[in-house]
């Protein structure tokens, strides 16, 4: 193992840790704040990556402005997905069992996955960004600008919901709808409106997610959401369910673990390795690596 | 009760996952018909392979019907989806061999849908014609109900080899391969003849199935000094391969599998996949014609999964021309084929019932297109 390896395979470790942080960051909101898992996040991510594709011909070529521009995008197109959903699927069942929202957004997932499935085919499509494109040097080794831009973008958007969630009167309401619904909405907390939002940022973080993994593929397909919903489900679970900054931790540990289990053992191995440790892990620390014994949400 | 929805949701997620889909059963018999089952991946992301299987087919039914069909008989093709799942494969087949209506099947798409779908033709004498699927060992196994028309991999992935390691003078080649059946087999004789041609395989790189991300593979690749890549992929996994590795800024050449052969790998590798090499069985005029009908009727370039496809109903026809239309009927006439010409060209099965091949033609990418190309 050499120097210019060791940082090649961190980078790319680390940009596809940051996309599962992302997709975990979002499921441990909704999580947190609805007491139920979506598991129509992976579709979300992949709905948004398929629409930003279609509308990728008209972005102006500004470089990193119309990237930024893109990730704009892709939150919008995934907070109005978020905030259908939240309407939809979870508002309606709010007093039902924890089981009926479960299944219907395993509903959801199945047919959202078939409907674009049907619209625009089973394929692999394909999906390029004009900027980043090429390597940049890293102390003794070249590697993509796009994965250091995807791990950036993976840090810098958890950061910003970290000061909206401690800074803001909703973001002291949604933690508060978190940590207990019922004493926060006795003490005037338009509970309605958290979960309502909580969706909403959720949802974003999987759109965003979706791009970034599109531009990092080079692809976008159907079924994409599945791998993200395992990989950000495990990821949320390494980091202890409900906890944000655990999340984060999680999705980029579980990233480089599989980097690194790919180059030093075999990629044959990568998944079989990863889910034993995952499964070693919560028989010794049930509430994940970053939770605590008591879990506190948020 | 923070605790408890995630009870559910482990149970959950294995239920989701299967629940996925049901395939739609066969009908009733007719005698005047020759009833084919087409049978691959009509979903999912082989889907593309599938819709080859069965357009081809379709294609030479129609000719043939329309040509007072087999002594009267019109053929008519019905399809499966086995999802390119080796569960699926075998209770597919299960169905397929059930239906008494049907006399003869082809396809599934890999050689481990193949091994698993196998058996049960032969339990329920029912012959299978394999159009695609590439395994040498699937006509090593004595079992008579299994015919070929498509070639093995062997063929290819050793042409392949000499063409890089004595032609070209490229000695260090890393391989890239699929971890199936198909993958496995192909590996193993590429590098058994590039070691066998004085060549040294510099980087040996399995992939799961499905793969998405090659990163820490090309982060190999990037170090391992290969003159040449050696891809043992279908164009799925080969595109996403390929570009990624020269997006990480990799320069070698790139060489594949015949199985990348199909119009999304230029559509979807775009300016990556310029230069890469591959083969093919030689094409002769009998191929041409039926590639320009399919054009002119479907307005695509067909792959040679299309030809095999048509080929293969071809053969069907002419046993049960020779004689007649029972299972065990089609099978004998099947085994006595000698020299058909068919849209692959004169077929001939050798003693296990794999068809005989012998030259192959190189094709490049240029321009958007696969290209034919002289060493």
């Amino acid at each position: 193992m050499t120097l210019p390896v060791l940082i090649d395979q961190l980078v790319s470790g680390l940009a596809i840790g940051g996309v599962y942080a992302l997709v975990a960051l979002g499921f441990a909101l909704i999580f947190g704040v609805l007491r139920a898992a979506q598991f129509a996040h992976g579709e979300v991510y992949m709905v948004v990556a398929f629409l930003v594709l279609a509308v990728l011909p008209w972005f102006p070529a500004l470089g990193p402005l119309q990237f930024l521009l893109v990730i704009v995008t892709a939150a919008i197109f995934g907070a109005i997905a978020g905030m259908l959903i939240e309407r939809g699927v979870f508002r309606p069942l709010a007093d039902a069992p924890h089981i009926a929202p479960i299944i219907s957004t395993i509903g959801l997932m199945i047919l959202l996955q078939n409907l674009v499935a049907y619209l625009k085919g089973s394929e692999l499509h394909r999906f390029a960004l004009a900027w980043p494109q090429g390597n940049v040097s890293v102390g003794p080794a070249s590697v993509p600008v796009l994965k250091l831009v995807i791990f950036g973008t993976a840090l810098v958007i958890p950061a910003l919901l970290q000061v909206a969630l401690t800074r803001t009167q909703l973001g002291r309401a949604i933690r508060a709808t978190a940590i207990d619904a019922e004493t926060a909405r006795l003490m005037g907390v338009n509970t309605a409106r958290t979960s309502l939002v909580a969706f909403a940022i959720g949802s974003a973080l999987a759109g965003i997610a979706g791009v970034l993994v599109g531009a990092l593929y080079g692809v976008v397909y159907s079924t994409m959401g599945v791998t993200a919903l395992v990989k950000g489900y495990a990821a949320t679970i390494i980091g202890g369910v409900g906890n944000l900054v655990g999340a984060v931790a999680g999705g980029l540990l579980l990233g480089l673990f599989e980097v690194f289990v790919a180059s030093y053992v075999s990629p044959r191995w990568t998944d079989a390795i990863v889910y034993t440790l995952l499964i070693v892990l919560l028989a010794l620390r049930p509430q994940g690596l970053v939770g605590r014994a008591i879990p506190e949400k948020l | 009760m923070s605790r408890r929805p995630l009870r559910w949701v482990s149970a959950l997620v294995v239920i989701a996952l299967l629940v996925a889909g049901c395939g739609s059963p066969g009908n009733a018999a007719d005698s005047d018909e020759i009833k084919i089952a087409v049978v691959g991946p009509m979903t999912g992301d082989a889907a593309q392979y599938g819709e080859d299987f069965t357009r081809g087919a379709q294609l030479a039914a129609e000719q043939i019907n329309a040509a007072d069909g087999v002594d009267g008989k019109k053929i008519t093709i019905v399809t499966f989806d086995d999802r390119n799942d080796t569960t699926e494969a075998a209770s597919v087949a299960q169905k397929i061999a059930t239906d008494s209506s049907i006399v003869a099947s082809m396809g599934h798409f890999t050689s481990s849908t193949v091994y698993a779908a196998m058996p049960i033709y032969k339990s329920n004498q029912l012959p299978l014609v394999v159009i695609s699927a590439s395994d040498p060992g699937i006509t090593e196994q004595g079992n008579e109900w299994v015919f070929r028309v498509s070639p093995t991999n062997n063929l290819g992935a050793e042409a392949m080899a000499d063409l890089i390691v004595s032609k070209l003078g490229l000695k260090k080649i890393a391989i890239f391969y699929l971890n199936t059946d198909f993958g496995k087999t192909e590996r193993g004789f590429f590098t058994a003849r590039v070691q066998a041609n004085g060549g040294e395989i510099v980087l040996d790189e399995p992939y799961q199935p499905d793969t998405k991300d090659f990163s820490s593979s090309i982060i190999k690749l990037k170090n391992a000094g290969a003159d040449a890549v050696y891809l043992s992929s279908y164009y799925n996994d080969a595109v996403l391969l390929i570009r990624q590795a020269k997006d990480a800024g990799v320069q070698t050449r790139w060489f594949t599998s015949a199985a990348v052969l199909s119009p999304q790998f230029t559509e979807i590798g775009g300016e990556a996949v310029e230069g890469v090499i591959t083969n093919r069985i030689s094409q002769g005029d009998s191929w041409d014609a039926v590639a320009e009908a399919y054009r002119a009727k479907y307005n695509d370039e067909p792959s040679p999964f299309v030809i095999y496809a048509y080929s293969a109903v071809q053969a069907v026809a002419e046993a049960a021309k020779n004689e007649g239309t029972s299972r065990q009927a089609i099978r004998d006439g099947l085994a006595k084929i000698q020299g058909l010409e068919t849209a692959l060209g004169p077929l001939t099965f050798d003693e296990n019932r794999q068809a005989v091949y012998e030259s192959f033609d190189y094709l490049e990418v240029r321009d958007g297109q696969f290209q034919l190309w002289q060493p």
